[in-house]
């Protein structure tokens, strides 16, 4: 039976009433009012199912970071469509006198509760602690907004990443006060074991900043690495996207289903990219953020 | 291996800060996180590093990317001046 993991929060939310134990190791998703036509662009290049060897390569490399040989990440021309649009870009402002920002991205689990990397919300280094403030646009493209931006200045993270900055518990949440996710929709997500996760394709969408930071970049590929909290894979990423979503669908049609949160890139100790799984009672804690923001 | 954290300070050949560069970490002794840091426009921005040698990309407000080579030592704060020259180099921290 799992327990939830402690969080800690930098803004008071109310506690949730009792903590569940049972096995629901899942949320459940939201298409979102706005506009009902699903993305063309998903259709084409979301991954399905599992691949025993990894999908092939197709363009030129552009640079060391967190691109594995070539460069195959795509453009999203309709991120403010399903499902692109419950990604969001974030820029992030660090409390003063500190001067610059940072960019990363987040992603819809409720009405008013996005998940990103611990790191985007508390990082000693970065930020010498907590985050000051976060601007959330989903499904961003460039100088459009098609849904908007918010300020948020309430998070949460993991208690273990707060006081160790242990990579495998790298999560953090994003409290709104608006319900921008019945607009845009939300993310299931579930914990997957080691079994459904080997040689599963993964998608991953998010804001690189090579890219300007501002238009979200979409690749997938196959799970390499399992650990007991942390899963890599060769899928091309960049600064900028942090927190994005790591999902898995089925088949064509089937719901996303975000099974871990991208953190890192590539390191002279790690060759693939790699994010903290969501485990159960990773989940149980997520349940709890949920439910502080009334979902 | 934990990050150390250091202040980078982005200046021209004038001595100008130069605000809106977006920086991020190409290559590290460790996976690090992916996050962009964007200067101030005091120049600066505050980056979470490991110990050791470091390449940084920096996308220019211009639109000119450079690449510059940094050592990290391992105290724990600590900053990093750089100032971007005209032409294809950079010096590196000083």
């Amino acid at each position: 039976m799992s327990k939830a993991l402690e969080s800690v929060s930098f803004t008071p939310v109310a506690p949730a009433d009792s903590r569940e134990t049972a096995a629901l190791m899942a949320t459940e998703g939201a298409a979102g009012k706005a506009e009902a036509s699903s993305s063309v662009t998903a259709e084409e290049f979301l991954v399905h199912g599992k691949r025993s060897d990894p999908l092939p390569k197709t363009a030129v490399r552009v640079g060391p970071e967190s691109i594995i040989g070539k460069d195959d990440r795509i453009l999203i021309a309709d991120s403010h469509k399903y499902p692109w649009r419950r990604i969001a870009g974030l820029i992030l402002y660090p409390s003063p006198p500190m001067s610059g920002t940072y960019i990363g991205t987040g992603w819809f689990i409720g009405p008013k509760t996005l998940l990103t990397a611990g790191h985007c919300v508390y990082s000693k280094t970065d930020f010498g602690g907590q985050v000051g403030s976060v601007e959330v646009s989903p499904g961003r493209f460039g100088s459009k907004f098609p849904h908007g931006t918010v300020k948020a200045a309430r998070f949460s993270t993991l208690k273990v990443w707060k006081e160790t900055g242990n990579p495998d518990y790298d999560i953090g949440c994003i409290h709104l006060d608006e319900p921008l996710g019945e607009q845009v929709g939300w993310f299931k997500i579930a914990s997957l074991p080691d079994a459904d996760l080997a040689n599963r394709l993964v998608n991953i969408s998010g804001y690189p900043a090579d890219k300007g930071g501002t238009k979200q970049y979409f690749h997938a590929n196959r799970v390499r690495n399992i650990a007991p909290r942390r899963i890599s894979y060769d899928i091309d990423t960049y600064g900028g996207q942090s927190g994005s979503p790591i999902w898995v669908q089925d088949a064509p049609g089937d719901e996303p289903v975000a099974i871990g949160v991208h953190a890192y890139g590539v390191g002279s100790n790690d060759p693939f990219n790699s994010g903290p799984r969501l485990l159960p009672e990773v989940i149980l804690t997520i349940q709890e953020w949920l439910k502080a923001d009334g979902g | 291996m934990e990050r150390v954290a250091r202040i980078v300070i982005l200046s021209d050949s004038g001595g100008s800060p130069v605000g809106g560069a977006v920086v991020t970490v190409a290559r590290a002794t460790i996976s690090v996180p992916e996050l962009a840091y964007v200067t101030g426009d005091d120049g600066r921005v505050r980056i979470g590093l490991p110990p050791g040698p470091a390449l940084l990309s920096v996308a220019l407000p211009s639109g000119e990317v450079r690449t510059i080579e940094v050592a990290v030592g391992d105290e724990a704060e600590g900053v990093l001046s750089m100032t971007i020259e005209a032409g294809p180099a950079a010096s590196g921290p000083r």
